[in-house]
C-alpha cells in the first residue's frame, strides 16, 4: 500500500514538473519514513549525500562531460565532415552519408549526443543545404547521426548505466562499438533508400581530387590519436576507464590548446558548464540512492521479479515489451532520469530472465538515442531546428525513417546478442 | 528585498562555482600525472585516489549544487507545465520549492552534526595519510545550505508572484527552447 502511495506521489511530483531528483528524493524519504520510521530516514539522509558522491569510478562522468565540451571548444569536428565528404560525397546521398560518419567519427571522441548534434547542425546541415538537399532529410540525418555519441566509447550514458547496473565499464563501453558501426551504417542505408525513392532529394556534387582526399585525412588525425588514447586503452586493458577518461580529457585540453581555442575565459565557462552537468546527474543518482532504500526496505524489486517471473509468457515477449515501454518513456521523458528510475528495476528482472545485462545496456541506450529524435520532447531535434533556423516539426518528419530503421536494428541486436557481445569478450583482461 | 537576497546568492554562487570549475581541472590534472608517474616512472601518487574521492569530487558536486539550480540545470518532466497558464505554473513552483527545503534543510541540518561530529571526535581516514574526515564531510552542509537558502528565497519570489500577479522570478524556459542551459547531458 505504501509502495502505490509512493509511486503515485513520485509520477505526480514529475508531472507537476518538480526537478526529477527532488521528486525521487522527497517521495522515497517519505516512504522510507512510513515503513522504517523517523531514525532510518535520518540514518539515510545523513549518510547519502557523502557516501553517493565520494567513489573513485564517478569522475569518469565529469572526465568524458569535460572532454565533450573541450572537443566541442577546439571546432576539429569541421575537418571530419569536409573529410567524410570528401571521400563519399560522390554516392547519392553521399553528404547524408558523410553526416553519419562525421557523427560517428565526433561521436566517438564526444560523449554526449547533444553536444554532437549541435556540431553536426552548425558544420554539415549548411552544407547539406547549399548542395540543395531536401531540407528535412538534411535535419532528420544530421539529429539522428548527433546520437551515435552515446553508443560510442565516451558515452556518458554508457558510464551512468554501468554505475547503475554494477557491471565493468570497460567492457560495457566497448560493447557499443560494433552496434554504432551497424547503427551508422542503418543510417547510411535509409539516406540511400530515401534517395532512390525520389533522387531529387539529393542533387549529386562534383569529385574531389584524390590528392585532396588525402591531404583532408590528415586533418582528422588527431581525432584518431584521441580515439585511440581513450578506447584503445580500454580495450588494451592497460588503463581503467576512470584513467581513460582523464587521458581523454587531457588530450582534448591539449587538443583545444593547440588550436589556440583556450583562453582564461572560454577554460572557466567550459569547466563550469562541466561541473554543473556533474552536478544534475551526480544529484539524480544521489536521490535515486535514497529511492532504493526504499524499494530495498519494501522488497517491491523482489516482488515485481517474482511476479514476471511466475508469468507463463516466453522471455522474448517480456523483453519486448519492456524495450516497447523504453521507446514510449524515451518519447516524453529525459534518459538520464529513465535509467536512473528503471534499471534498479529492470536489470534484476532481465538477470532473472537469463540476459546479459551488458547486452541489455546497449540496447537500452539504442532505444535512448530513438528518444533523443521522437516527439515531443526529442531533443536533439529542438537542437537541429535551433542551430538550423528551421521549424522542428520538420526535423521530426525528417527523422521518421530513421525512427523506423532504428526499430529494425533494434530487433537484429535482439534476436543476434553476439553483434553486441562479440568485441568485448575478446578484451584483453 | 527579494531582489537583493538573489544577488547576494549569485555572488557566493559565483565563488563556489569558481572554486568548483578549479576542482574539475585538478581531477583531470592529478588523474593524468598519476598515471604518467606510474607507467612511466613506475612511481604513483599514493595521494591521488582519496583526495580526489574523498574531497575533490565532494566539492565539484556540494559547490555547483546551487549554481545549477540558478540556471536551470536540474532536469525535471517539463512536458505539462508549459501547457497550464501562469498560475498554475506557479502554483506547481511553489509545490517544487516546498519538496526541495524538504530535502535540503535536513540534510544540511544532518550534515552539520555529522561534520562537527568528525572534527570534534578528530576522525581521520585508516591509511598511509591520515586524511580528515571532517573536511569532506563540512561539503555538506555547505553545498545543501545555499541549495536551501536559493530555495527558500524562490519560494517566497513565487509565491509573491502568484498573490501580486508580479512577474518577480521568470518562469522557467520550455524544454528545447533554451537548449544551451546545463540539461540534456545524454
Amino acid at each position: 500500500m505504501t509502495a502505490v502511495l509512493v509511486l503515485g506521489l513520485l509520477f505526480f511530483l514529475l508531472a507537476i514538473g518538480t526537478p526529477v531528483a527532488f521528486a525521487m528524493a522527497f517521495s522515497g524519504g517519505l516512504g522510507l519514513y512510513l515503513t522504517g520510521g523517523l531514525p532510518i530516514l535520518m540514518g539515510v539522509l545523513q549518510t547519502t549525500p557523502l557516501s553517493a558522491v565520494t567513489s573513485y569510478e564517478l569522475i569518469t562522468i565529469p572526465m568524458f562531460l569535460l572532454m565533450a565540451d573541450l572537443v566541442l571548444l577546439s571546432g576539429v569536428a569541421d575537418d571530419l565532415f569536409k573529410t567524410a565528404a570528401a571521400w563519399v560525397g560522390r554516392i547519392p546521398g553521399g553528404l547524408g552519408m558523410a553526416t553519419a560518419l562525421a557523427g560517428a567519427g565526433f561521436g566517438s571522441i564526444c560523449g554526449t549526443s547533444t553536444a554532437s548534434a549541435a556540431t553536426l547542425s552548425s558544420t554539415s546541415l549548411p552544407a547539406m543545404i547549399r548542395q540543395g538537399y531536401e531540407p528535412k532529410m538534411a535535419a532528420g540525418v544530421v539529429a539522428i547521426s548527433g546520437t551515435l555519441a552515446m553508443l560510442l566509447p565516451t558515452s556518458v550514458a554508457l558510464v551512468i548505466f554501468g554505475l547503475l547496473a554494477e557491471v565493468n565499464i570497460g567492457k560495457l563501453l566497448i560493447s557499443g562499438i560494433v552496434p554504432a558501426i551497424f547503427v551508422t551504417i542503418t543510417i547510411m542505408a535509409t539516406i540511400y533508400l530515401l534517395v532512390w525513392l525520389d533522387p531529387s532529394r539529393a542533387p549529386t556534387i562534383k569529385a574531389v581530387s584524390w590528392s585532396e582526399r588525402f591531404g583532408l585525412l590528415w586533418q582528422v588525425s588527431p581525432m584518431v590519436i584521441l580515439f585511440s588514447i581513450v578506447t584503445g586503452t580500454i580495450y588494451l586493458g592497460v588503463a581503467t576507464p576512470t584513467e581513460a577518461s582523464a587521458f581523454g580529457a587531457f588530450g582534448a585540453f591539449c587538443l583545444a590548446c593547440w588550436k589556440r581555442k583556450i583562453n582564461p575565459t572560454s577554460l572557466y565557462v567550459t569547466l563550469r558548464h562541466a561541473a554543473q552537468g556533474t552536478c544534475m546527474i551526480v544529484l539524480i543518482i544521489m536521490c535515486a540512492h535514497i529511492f532504493g532504500y526504499f524499494f530495498t526496505l519494501t522488497q517491491v524489486t523482489q516482488n515485481i521479479v517474482g511476479w514476471v517471473g511466475a508469468l507463463d509468457v516466453s522471455r522474448w515477449v517480456i523483453i519486448t515489451l519492456i524495450l516497447c515501454g523504453y521507446i514510449v518513456l524515451g518519447s516524453f521523458m529525459d534518459q538520464i532520469a529513465i535509467l536512473v528510475l528503471t534499471v534498479p528495476i529492470v536489470l534484476p528482472l532481465i538477470k532473472a530472465l537469463g540476459f546479459d545485462p551488458i547486452w541489455f545496456g546497449v540496447i537500452k541506450i539504442v532505444t535512448a538515442e530513438v528518444g533523443m529524435i521522437t516527439p515531443p520532447i526529442g531533443l536533439n531535434c529542438f537542437i537541429v531546428a535551433r542551430y538550423a533556423g528551421r521549424p522542428v516539426g520538420e526535423v521530426f518528419q525528417g527523422t521518421f525513417p530513421h525512427f523506423i530503421a532504428h526499430l529494425f536494428a533494434i530487433a537484429i541486436f535482439v534476436a543476434f546478442p553476439d553483434i553486441i557481445l562479440w568485441l568485448p569478450n575478446h578484451m584483453n583482461r | 528585498m527579494i531582489k537583493a537576497s538573489l544577488r547576494a546568492l549569485t555572488a557566493i554562487e559565483k565563488l563556489t562555482s569558481a572554486i568548483a570549475a578549479c576542482f574539475m581541472f585538478a581531477i583531470m590534472i592529478i588523474v593524468f600525472a598519476d598515471v604518467v608517474m606510474r607507467y612511466v616512472f613506475n612511481r604513483p601518487f599514493s595521494w591521488a585516489y582519496d583526495l580526489i574521492s574523498l574531497y575533490i569530487m565532494a566539492g565539484v558536486f556540494f559547490l555547483s549544487l546551487s549554481g545549477t539550480y540558478a540556471v536551470n540545470g536540474h532536469i525535471s518532466v517539463d512536458i505539462l507545465l508549459p501547457r497550464f497558464n501562469a498560475a498554475i505554473q506557479r502554483l506547481c513552483i511553489i509545490i517544487s520549492n516546498l519538496v526541495g527545503l524538504a530535502i535540503f534543510i535536513p540534510i544540511t541540518w544532518l550534515g552539520y552534526l555529522r561534520a562537527l561530529d568528525n572534527l570534534s571526535s578528530g576522525d581521520v581516514l585508516a591509511g598511509a595519510i591520515p586524511w580528515p574526515t571532517w573536511a569532506s564531510a563540512a561539503f555538506v552542509p555547505v553545498g545543501a545550505g545555499i541549495l536551501a537558502l536559493r530555495l527558500a528565497v524562490h519560494l517566497v519570489a513565487n509565491t509573491a508572484s502568484l498573490l501580486t500577479g508580479q512577474d518577480l522570478l521568470p518562469l522557467p524556459a520550455i524544454s528545447g527552447h533554451g537548449v544551451e542551459k546545463a540539461g540534456g547531458f545524454e
